[in-house]
């Protein structure tokens, strides 16, 4: 059963600025899917599940795809459930989208993902808590203030919670830190990151003046009245100067990687609605396009930057496609540096053998077709909702491109990699099918 | 009420324990009623022969324990009539009191006055969460009459009963639990055994802690009673003229006197049925009947097939629509040009449910049944689509023409117009489009407001007006059909009544002697005070437009035009004929005395008068009991007079004396009370 991506929207993605935004994970997905579904009155009673990734769920909810599914309307009898692969969550739901539909089981479903990292909870550290379970279990008073006694200032400092979930425990290395080991790895200078990381923004400032991104982003309304209409993290002039002057906040002094050329910590949602070709050609449904392929793959966490190069590579490989047969991708951008290692390592006869098993160097990237319209460096990187927002971007942007295949590919924290493979709708016979040749020639 | 059937069930149970159940047969809602006493004193007597381990009091209606007395037959009592009543009630009440049993209230749903009565002589009270208490006689000009001004202060503390009573107000099963009126608030599933727990406590009554007890028998003392007492007079004469409302100061005086004497029940029967004789309870009354029939006129059976709700314009009258209608528990889509002011309305919105209960059932929060909807895709899947666009035809019409293609077959679409002819705006629409075209004319603030016109044009058909009326009363407001004419019915009368006390200005009145007079007559707000909040502009425009459309009614007066011209125009600008500030209008002193004021009030009322009569030659309201509604609760007319029908049947009927004194009532336009979502 072919698999179609009918529609799709996400918030506006709201740069955390140090505080709780506006919005929690399922604030935001209750948001744009209320919108998603008035666009297709005739879809909101087809769906069978909805399935939402999430990073981190906060404690408003531990199963975000249920609750927002409640509070979105979508009726009691609705069930939802919550993916976390980190930054992949996003990508996993519409995979598990893809697979269930390609398989028969489902027709339709509501996927996406969400985050809030503005949200992200303070903890209490080990120490407070080992205190607070000890008061609490002592059986008599004297033995209650005994234990409280026991209270030390360095209780009250808190673990923060996105920086915990940013960080690799088993190598015990941070997500920059595994760009920084990429970096010198694949011999990336500080000034190619930095041109990088500029041209992100310039990209999505002039989508956003286009145009471009209306279809895609719909606007927020907080509970204070206050209108969000666009990416708020993009800085469009910004410069390599200006970059080169920023410190390394991973590893310092020595690092390379600068809050300039990673990605933003952002609030978002993302949705997207995924149904089979008996159902689009049943409701008479343009979609945007339909899922080829995916593929997920794993590698050392110290290296995960490189994931996205392990898990398209088989799907290329599968179709029997090149590099250069791929009209558009979309490649997460985590950190700049992790962004060029990628490229260089496709580009690299040693890694093609030795890490991939092929004859030789893939080959490269033509930069005018990689994320066309900037990305996580510039747009900011909602862990959970990233994955769902580069597929719909993707297809969004072949759309006004008028290209027909697509790669959509992100790196994962823990050593993983998603990828998808992505084709123009307008390759299929729906119903609508004239209509859609004249969008192509056009 | 039918004859024969049994109105009270007695029922033994397992263990020696009893329920004695009220089910009035052939009424959704038990009410209190001559005969439902008959049969209570029969059941008692039996239950004083026999008497169970403990006895339960409930209803076995799904809406509630007992909704009071029942309005009409008190209503219709002459006053000997009326005080045997009550002495029966009173006697009844004490022998359930005196029982040698337990006695435990089972409540669910509403509980109010007579209901409350019989709560309050149990020894215990067990609520579930659904339950709702109150005294609401204060608004039909009386006070409670059987027991509650002397069993109330007894079981809460007295200053929160007098409370009560006067505000007339209903608090739901957790206020209750914290006041002490009830024992126990529980959800349904733990409702029996919490009754049982209650009964198990005996006949004692609940005991108060030390500070509690302290603060009690401070407050029943006569130092105490007489200082709350004061208090409250100083209160309510803030809201209400003894003249006009006698209930409230009744109430007040019976707490200060007799509350905790041995002759405090007599006492409360007299005053209760002295009030019930004055023309304001008569007139109070005779107002909620009639607004009770105008509700069940508005249901049906069919309903009114509406779910999504779909509102076009989010300035003041769009956004507050669509935060009544979401609270109300329907799924609102709100769409502007302007997205910031979309934003602005979602905003207020949050300010305002913030914390209100939602009483739908609906698992959303109200918050999340009000989307904002900027590209209007909600049009597409909406059942009722409001307009609230700016008040100009070819806006309107443009609006109308980008729905054509989009709305459901059966989709209402609806105008919140006040002055454009409705035929003028359905010229666009294609023919079942036109017939499904309605006016519905809420009033500004939409939240306090009562009333709403449903005004139909030559083109709307039977159907969608009775959907209309259907949805109007399922969002808690009072739907009063008029036909398509300038003004409709509210501005219409309004509107002249307004431009006369201009004119009185014109001819040297002192704006605070116009309002004086209007507000001796019982007038929530003088005119010149109603001018200056709505705004001059506004006054003007609907003045000139019922001028243009009206042979009858002349140009708006020089001076409000002048005013508009400076740019004075009222509350909004902090000047109009009064000079505001801080929401407030700065007025001197009324000088004027009683004669003045009285010719005064027969100058400015003429014209409104002339039009009630033109009005109803006219047929814009199917009848007098509408005329009268729609005047008290979209314009403030004084309630107590009972709207200006009947204000003028009773004038002409007792042409020399003014009204007699009276109570306070049923709150009009400016009340409250329909921020209570709909009755159980």
């Amino acid at each position: 059963m072919k698999v179609y991506v009918v529609d799709g929207n996400r918030t506006p993605f709201l740069k955390a600025r140090g505080k709780p935004g506006p919005f929690t994970a399922v604030d935001l997905a209750v948001q744009a899917g209320r919108v998603l579904m008035l666009r297709h009155p005739e879809i909101a009673g087809e769906i069978e599940e909805v399935i939402l990734g999430c990073g981190s769920p906060g404690a408003e909810a531990t199963n975000p795809a249920r609750v927002a599914a409640l509070r979105m309307g979508l009726g009691l009898d609705m069930p939802g459930w919550t993916v976390q692969r980190n930054c992949g969550s996003g990508m996993q739901s519409v995979d598990s989208a893809y697979r269930y539909i390609r398989a028969g089981d489902y027709d339709c479903l509501l996927v996406g993902g969400t985050e809030s990292l503005s949200h992200a909870p303070l903890l209490l550290n080990d120490e407070a808590v080992d205190w607070f379970a000890d008061v609490n279990m002592a059986k008599s008073l004297l033995g209650r203030v005994e234990a409280m006694s026991k209270f030390r200032f360095s209780m009250m400092e808190p673990v923060i919670g996105v920086e915990k979930g940013l960080t690799d425990t088993v190598v015990d290395l941070g997500m920059g830190q595994t760009a920084e080991i990429l970096r010198y790895e694949w011999d990336i200078t500080r000034k190619e990151a930095d041109a990088y990381a500029v041209e992100s923004h310039k990209r999505l400032a002039r989508a956003q003046e286009e145009g471009w991104l209306d279809n895609e982003v719909d606007p927020v309304f907080s509970e204070e009245g206050e209108l969000f209409e666009k990416d708020d993290g993009v800085r469009p002039n910004s410069t390599v100067e200006k970059l080169s002057t920023l410190k390394p906040v991973f590893e310092r002094p020595y690092g390379h990687v600068t809050a300039g050329n990673s990605s933003q910590v952002t609030d978002g949602a993302c949705w997207m609605i995924v149904a089979s070709e008996r159902f689009i050609e049943k409701h008479g449904l343009e979609p945007l396009g339909e899922i080829k392929d995916s593929q997920w793959a794993a590698l050392s966490p110290a290296r995960m930057g490189l994931g996205p190069v392990h898990s398209v590579t088989p799907i290329l490989t599968r179709n029997k496609l090149g590099l250069s047969d791929i009209d558009l991708w979309e490649l997460n951008e985590a950190f700049a540096h992790q962004v060029l290692a990628c490229l260089k390592a496709w580009e690299s006869d040693k890694f093609c053998k030795q890490e991939l098993g092929l004859d030789g160097a893939m080959g490269s990237i033509d930069r005018e077709r990689l994320n066309v319209d900037g990305g996580a460096i510039s747009l900011g990187h909602p862990v959970g909702t990233s994955g769902a927002r580069i597929v719909l971007h993707a297809l969004n942007a072949m759309k006004r491109l008028g290209h027909k295949t697509g790669v959509a590919t992100e790196c994962i924290g823990g050593g993983q990699g998603g990828g998808m493979l992505l084709e123009a709708a307008n390759a299929v016979p729906t119903p609508k099918a004239t209509q859609t040749e004249e969008t192509e020639a056009a | 009420m039918a004859r024969g059937k049994s109105i009270w069930h007695l029922k033994k149970q397992a263990g020696g324990y009893a329920t004695l159940t009220l089910d009035v047969p052939g009424q959704a809602q038990n009410t209190l009623g001559r005969a439902v006493l008959d049969q209570f004193e029969a059941f008692l007597e039996e239950i004083e022969k026999n008497p169970p381990k403990a006895l339960f009091v409930r209803s076995g209606k799904e809406s509630g324990f007992m909704a009071g007395a029942d309005i009409e037959e008190l209503g219709s009592s002459d006053a000997d009539s009326l005080k045997a009543l009550i002495d029966q009630g009173h006697k009844a009440l004490n022998r359930l009191e005196a029982l040698p049993c337990p006695t435990v209230a089972v409540i669910h749903g509403v509980c109010l006055g007579g209901g409350l009565e019989v709560a309050l002589a149990c020894d215990h009270r067990v609520a579930d969460h659904s339950a709702r208490f109150g005294f609401p006689e204060v608004q039909l000009g009386l006070h409670p009459g059987l027991g509650g001004t002397e069993r109330l202060p007894r079981v809460v503390e007295p200053a929160t009963a007098l409370q009560l009573m006067l505000t007339g107000k209903t608090i739901d099963a957790r206020k209750a639990k914290k006041l002490g009126l009830v024992r126990d608030a529980v959800p349904d599933r733990h409702l029996l055994a919490a009754a049982r727990a209650a009964a198990e406590t005996g006949k004692q009554k609940r005991k108060r802690g030390l500070l509690d007890e302290l603060k009690y028998t401070l407050e029943f003392s006569s130092p105490g009673k007489r200082f709350i007492a004061n208090r409250a007079r100083k209160e309510t004469a803030k809201h209400f003229s003894e003249k006009h409302y006698p209930a409230p100061y009744a109430l007040i005086d019976l707490f200060e006197q007799e509350t905790g004497s041995d002759d405090a029940l007599e006492a409360e029967a007299q005053s209760f049925v002295k009030l019930s004789q004055t023309e304001t309870a008569k007139n109070l009354i005779g107002l909620f009947l009639r607004r009770e029939a105008l509700k069940r006129e508005a249901r049906r059976s069919k309903g009114h097939d509406i779910s999504h709700v779909h509102i076009i314009g989010a300035g003041t009258m769009g956004a507050d629509i669509a935060m009544w209608t979401a609270m109300n528990g329907f799924t609102v889509t709100l769409q502007d040009i302007d997205r910031s002011v979309i934003a602005k309305a979602i905003g207020r919105a949050h300010k305002w449910m913030d914390g209100k209960p939602d009483h739908s059932d609906d698992v959303r929060d109200p918050e999340d049944r009000l989307i904002a909807d900027p590209k209007g895709d909600g049009v597409r899947s909406a059942d009722l689509i409001i307009e609230a666009g700016p008040e100009k035809a070819e806006i309107k019409q443009k609006i109308y023409d980008g729905l054509k293609d989009k709305l459901k077959s059966r989709a209402i679409i609806a105008t919140n117009t006040s002055s454009i002819r409705l035929e003028t705006l359905a010229e666009g629409l294609p023919g079942p489009n036109a017939g499904r075209f309605v006016g519905l004319h809420f009033f500004n603030p939409v939240t306090k407001m009562p009333l709403v016109e449903i005004v139909s044009g030559e083109k709307t058909t039977k159907e969608t007006q009775a959907r209309a009326l259907a949805f109007i009363e399922a969002i808690a407001k009072l739907p009063l059909p008029v036909k398509s004419a300038p003004g409709f019915l509210v501005n219409r009368i309004l509107t002249p009544y307004l431009l006369q006390a201009v004119k009185l200005i014109d001819e040297g009145c002192s704006p605070e002697e116009v309002d004086a007079a209007a507000e001796d007559f019982g007038m929530q707000q003088g005119p010149v005070e109603v001018a200056d909040t709505v705004g001059l502009d506004i006054c003007l425009e609907v003045g000139r437009v019922l001028a243009r459309d009206l042979d009858h009614v002349a140009d708006p007066p020089a001076q409000l035009i002048e005013k508009v011209e400076a740019g004075d125009l009222g509350k909004k600008t902090g000047k109009g004929f009064y000079t505001w500030s801080d929401g407030k209008p700065q007025k001197a002193e009324n000088e004027a005395g009683p004669k003045t004021l009285e010719k005064l009030q027969e100058r400015l009322l003429a014209p409104l008068y002339e039009e009630v009569r033109r009005v109803l030659d006219e047929g814009i309201v199917a009848s007098e009991d509408h005329l009268d509604l729609g005047a008290v609760f979209g314009s403030g007319f004084a309630p107590f007079r009972g709207g200006p029908c009947t204000a003028l049947r009773q004038k002409k009927a007792a042409p020399s004396s003014p009204p007699e004194t009276p109570a306070k009532p049923e709150e009009p336009a400016k009340a409250d009370m329909s921020e209570e979502p709909k009755e159980a």
